[in-house]
């Protein structure tokens, strides 16, 4: 029955996600929301590997980078339409990611750490410098606009609807996975590694597939970024990147994929809010995130849980 | 039939000698009860039963099958599960999702059947499901089903942890000081139901340092002191024994 429920819900969410180019015409209004989708991806995923997995990696602009990258180069040098080089992007994101991760599968917590935000530097100095392959910091420009049989995505409203399709399909993919087997052996690894392990749940395995699975998201993004962008270079897959997504879902709410959403929102609306502040906007920012996680360590999550919590105490009472 | 048996176990850390030249049988369908003072290299020896610590000479074989080298992760494939001295339930997540782990190595799914095929993925999630519902009932915890784990009381909490151990099916428990942090009346409970589980054909191997309750449930008591073997009997032999009760209360003048 509440199975039943939630499948409602979504189908109304994605039916009513698809009305919003019809109601927000304006379109720095609609590039928002392009950036809100690319986001919510980029925050899903991540919070799969961080908030579910307890893997904090600082490294996911760097995957998202390499998706970023692989989608230019096959699209500018190889004449690839765009659908096989989304899906060769996360690809390519999860070989690299295999890479890291199995190298460090000895490595525990805040070394881990330490290794990502390492990785994360070693991809961004390469692009810059390996000038032949990437064309270094001025990056590749006239990325091609992709094309599905006779719709050609170019406007902002097509590309909402791109998006979209992606978002969705990361949502309800990424919601099948944590409600599985697999979503809980990542939650044991995250509360209690022995516990864990002595249940049965291969530990090491698990953490590379969570892993993977993440970056593969964040490769989709970044692919989605490169054709939207129309142009990319090393300066957009820094450091500072991938600690903006890391706010983004402690902001939401850690090990809960909806919560991502709201947190994600409120982080790009108040960067686009702040703006005329120029230079005081980041500390109008930081202000917003120390009030909320003072008052809601659990983020925004924490504050849906307190309501729920209100609500049943006040039924107790009447009851 | 023996079910488990550990020859001439042996483990040393750096200089101290936890367990010496140990050898365990259990039975199918028996309870046994190891005593002894505290560092006498209990915990260890559970730890290595249960594939946390390697032996460092012997061997460890269930089910006539050598386990001495199997990882952690593989044992309890193997039929033996086992609860910690100091409660390693999953804190921040339901009781249910809780149990729900405790089946990770019997639910057949896999990551194509989650992508490509959620129906047939959440129909074998739900028979483990219905498996936690009647574990959960059997330790009269299926009411707190949703709560927190980490907001039941303690004695629960233990009971949680066994009944995690329990959805992997084991042929053998290994329980660590089940007991531990319970009122009377809880581990009395808790007698009762290790007593049944013993009726339903499971091996347990039980670690206690309440007496009253390993005396009345363990068909065999071995007592350990220093890492080695004192003593090994019947609950009744155990209690008269000279030896045993010198280590326990000190010798007579």
């Amino acid at each position: 029955m509440k199975k039943n429920k939630n499948i409602m819900a979504i189908i109304l969410a994605v039916a009513l996600s698809f009305l919003v180019p019809s109601i927000v015409k304006n379109y720095y209004w609609l590039g928002i929301f392009n950036l809100i989708l690319m986001y919510s991806i980029l925050g899903l995923s991540l919070n799969l590997i961080f908030g579910f997995t307890n893997l904090l990696s600082v490294g996911h602009a760097a995957f998202y980078g390499i998706g970023a990258y692989t989608t230019a180069i096959l699209l500018t040098r190889y004449n690839f339409s765009f659908f096989p080089a989304l899906i060769l992007s996360g690809l390519v994101a999860v070989f690299f990611s295999l890479i890291l991760s199995i190298s460090t599968s000895r490595v525990r917590g805040d070394y881990f750490t330490v290794i990502t935000i390492v990785f994360g530097e070693i991809f961004r100095l390469v692009m810059q410098n390996w000038v032949s392959f990437s064309n270094g910091a001025v990056g590749i420009v006239g990325i091609p606009a992709p094309q599905f049989f006779s719709w050609r995505i170019i406007s902002e409203k097509d590309f909402y609807f791109l998006g979209l399709v992606i978002f969705w399909f990361t949502y309800i993919t990424l919601n099948l996975l944590v409600n599985s087997k697999f979503g809980r052996a990542f939650i044991a690894i995250r509360e209690d590694e022995l516990a864990a392990s002595a249940m049965g749940v291969h530990t090491v395995m698990y953490k590379i597939l969570s892993f993977s699975i993440g970056v593969f998201y964040a490769g989709l993004a970044g692919s989605y970024y490169a054709v939207y962008n129309t142009a990319i270079a090393p300066s957009s897959f820094t450091l500072d990147e991938s600690c903006l997504i890391i706010i983004m879902i402690v902001l939401g709410g850690i090990g809960n994929l909806t919560a991502t959403i709201p947190g994600v929102i409120i982080m790009l609306v108040a960067t686009e809010a702040f703006r005329p502040l120029y230079h005081y906007r980041l500390l109008m920012i930081g202000l917003i995130m120390v009030v909320l996680l003072v008052r809601y360590p659990y983020g925004i999550l924490g504050i849906f849980n307190k309501i729920t919590s209100m609500r049943k105490k006040y039924i107790y009472r009447k009851v | 039939m023996t079910l488990l048996r550990a020859e001439e176990i042996d483990k040393k850390f750096g200089g101290i000698h936890a367990v010496r030249n140990l050898n365990v049988s259990v039975d199918n369908g028996e309870i046994v009860g190891m005593i002894g003072p505290n560092g006498s290299g209990k915990t260890t020896f559970l730890n290595i039963l249960s594939g946390i610590y390697r032996t460092d000479t012997g061997k460890v074989s269930f089910k006539n099958e050598d386990i001495t080298k199997l990882p952690l992760h593989c044992i309890v494939e193997k039929g033996i599960a086992r609860t910690f001295q100091n409660l390693r339930i999953f804190r921040n997540i339901t009781v249910l999702e809780n149990v729900l782990i405790g089946r990770h190595h019997l639910i057949k799914n896999s990551l194509l059947n989650v992508f490509f095929n959620p129906p047939l993925s959440r129909k074998i999630e739900k028979s483990a499901y219905l498996k936690a519902i009647e574990i959960l009932e059997l330790v009269n915890l299926e009411k707190q089903k949703n709560e927190l784990a980490r907001n039941l009381p303690y004695g629960k909490q233990r009971l949680l942890e066994i009944a995690r151990a329990l959805m992997a099916e084991p042929n053998l428990l290994l329980l660590d000081e089940p007991t531990a942090g319970m009122n009377p009346t809880e581990a009395d409970a808790l007698c009762d139901f290790l007593k049944e589980l013993k009726a339903k054909n499971f091996a347990l191997f039980v670690i206690e340092h309440n007496m009253k309750a390993i005396m009345s449930i363990s068909d065999r008591i071995i007592v350990l002191n220093a890492g080695t073997k004192l003593k090994e009997g019947i609950p009744k032999d155990i209690q008269r024994d000279k030896q045993v009760q010198e280590i326990y209360l000190g010798k007579e003048d």
